[in-house]
């Protein structure tokens, strides 16, 4: 039987895989992917305690606010991709770490 | 049906490590796009359909297009492998990560929370957040459809263009 706890088990469990993403990764089409799964995992908690707040109540202020954040990870995401072609054009690779070094 | 939920939050844990540790960027960009799929089921299970089909709108159609045409905009494609494991951000992570766990666990669950069950699973409980949710998808869910549709229609062109733009380059 699923409980709050499962959904926000999942939601952290995100947020981890999220925060190793970025930490640890260093292809910069990674890192975007890390921010997704970070936003999605932040969209899931919110979604799960709308639900489980009061019985047989969804809280519709949260699911207007995770659709205004879904449309703004979508601009964040659109416009962190171009940066990354841009990047890629000027130094013709995806690495963050090779990036730091040629910015030198 | 109460392995549902279960299998949807695994699969979508499971996909979104796969997304990350996968080389093939291809791949991983099909486990993203497979876990976007898994967590709008999960919305849709917890009673809010509407940032379901957002989900899948948003993430599993126009994001997944952004990072295919961004893989294959970049000169060697789906196969650039750039792939480093920094110790130290593994180490840094799982303390992050710990640390989290701990503040979550230590402050625990407010007993009215963790008894309550979801709206959707009581059965015949006509609530306003129910039926808000229900005259939404009445009133908008064509809209949703139709702009599902152009959307994918127009992932297709963008991929049809690109794939000719590649084989004039070749020629």
């Amino acid at each position: 039987m699923e409980t709050l706890a499962t959904y926000l088990s999942c939601a952290l469990i995100l947020f981890i895989i999220g925060l190793y993403c970025l930490v640890a990764k260093r292809n910069m089409v990674r890192l975007v992917m890390g921010l997704e799964i970070l936003i999605n995992a932040a969209n899931l908690s919110f979604i799960a305690f709308s639900t489980y707040q009061q019985s047989g109540y969804v809280d519709l202020l949260a699911q207007s606010v995770v659709v205004i954040s879904m449309a703004l990870a979508g601009s964040v995401t659109a416009l962190a991709l171009v940066i990354l072609l841009n990047a890629y054009k000027h130094y013709k690779t995806l690495d963050i770490r090779e990036l730091r070094r040629l910015r030198r | 049906m109460d392995w549902v939920p279960l299998v949807l939050t695994v699969s979508a844990t499971v996909f979104a490590l796969l997304a990350v540790e996968l080389e093939d960027l291809l791949k991983a960009i099909l486990s993203l796009f497979f876990m976007c799929v898994s967590i709008a089921g999960i919305f849709w299970i917890l009673g809010a359909p509407y940032v379901a089909i957002f989900q899948l709108l948003i993430y599993a159609g126009a994001i997944v297009i952004l990072f295919l045409a961004t893989i294959m905009l970049t000169e060697r494609g789906g196969h650039e492998r750039i792939e480093g494991r920094d110790i130290l951000g593994i180490l840094a992570s799982i303390a992050l990560g710990s640390t989290l766990l701990l503040l979550v666990w230590r402050m625990g669950m407010p007993p009215s929370v963790s008894v309550v069950e979801p709206a959707l699973v009581e059965e015949g409980s006509k609530t306003i957040g129910q039926d808000m949710s229900a005259f939404l998808w009445s009133q908008r869910g064509f809209e949703i459809i139709l702009q599902g549709t152009i959307l994918f229609a127009s992932s297709l062109c963008c991929l049809a263009l690109m794939r000719r733009k590649k084989e004039g380059l070749e020629k």
